[in-house]
């Protein structure tokens, strides 16, 4: 131990001389704790920030998806689909192709299936295979992708390369 | 939606239109009336836009490519 004397302090003579200004040790230790707090501190609330922002694409994300259940539903009703509305071909008493604008909801030419029955044809057919991949044959060539709609008289295919690819589906030869 | 309903969504996208005899690249310019309208750019010097209309109803498929 060293012995200091400390001329500074005029009225030290009645100090032990073997008094010294130490530094204490234990005024750093405080001192880095207390950085080790405000950092973990910090953290936190970092942490909370990016938690909120994460809540608020969470809910945003919700809702579109709900918009798009609702599409998907809406769809699938006027495919006939699932519960909603009936189908599309005429209930009335007349059956077959009607040549000219019929009279009501009318869904156009084409081949007139016996009402009360689901989609059939093309629609069946491809409906169970909606987002898998699937092979079209067409007279311009084989279309390879995924099959992600299915509208009234087309479908819709998402290829490899990203391109969307509209085939009406007078077009389709063969489906695998 | 029909198929010229949804052609009408890719306005202003890059098409190519496959017809039975016949390949057409441009831009769509609107679908609507049976009618499709491709902008389609030659491939020459001098870039002249020209508007193809095609009837939807000989329209074998269209690509629609990515952005």
């Amino acid at each position: 131990m060293k012995l200091v004397f400390m001329k500074k302090h005029a009225k030290d003579f009645e100090k032990p001389v073997h008094h010294k200004k130490k530094r204490h040790h234990h005024n750093k230790k405080t001192g880095s704790l207390q950085k080790v707090i405000h950092d973990i501190k910090h953290r936190l609330i970092k942490l909370k920030q990016q938690f909120e922002s994460l809540a608020g694409t969470v809910t945003e994300l919700s809702a579109r998806v709900s918009k798009l259940e609702q599409q998907v539903a809406t769809l699938n009703s006027r495919l006939g689909i699932g519960p909603g509305p009936a189908p599309g071909p005429a209930p009335g008493p007349a059956p077959g192709p009607g040549p000219g604008p019929a009279p009501g909801p009318a869904p156009g030419p084409g081949p007139g299936p016996a009402p009360g029955t689901g989609p059939t044809g093309i629609v069946a057919l491809l409906t169970p295979r909606i987002n898998t991949r699937v092979t079209l044959e067409t007279p311009v060539g084989t279309i390879f992708g995924t099959l992600i709609l299915i509208g009234e008289d087309y479908v819709q295919i998402l290829e490899p390369d990203g391109s969307n690819v509209l085939i009406p589906f007078r077009s389709l030869l063969a489906v695998s | 939606m029909n198929f010229e309903e949804a052609l009408a969504v890719f306005v202003g996208r890059r098409v190519e239109v496959l017809q039975p005899n016949q390949f057409i690249q441009g831009i769509e310019a609107s679908a609507s009336g049976g009618i499709l309208a491709v902008d389609t750019v030659s491939s020459n010097y001098i870039p002249t836009t020209q508007r193809v209309n095609i009837t939807i109803n000989s329209v074998s498929l269209v690509r629609i490519l990515p952005l």
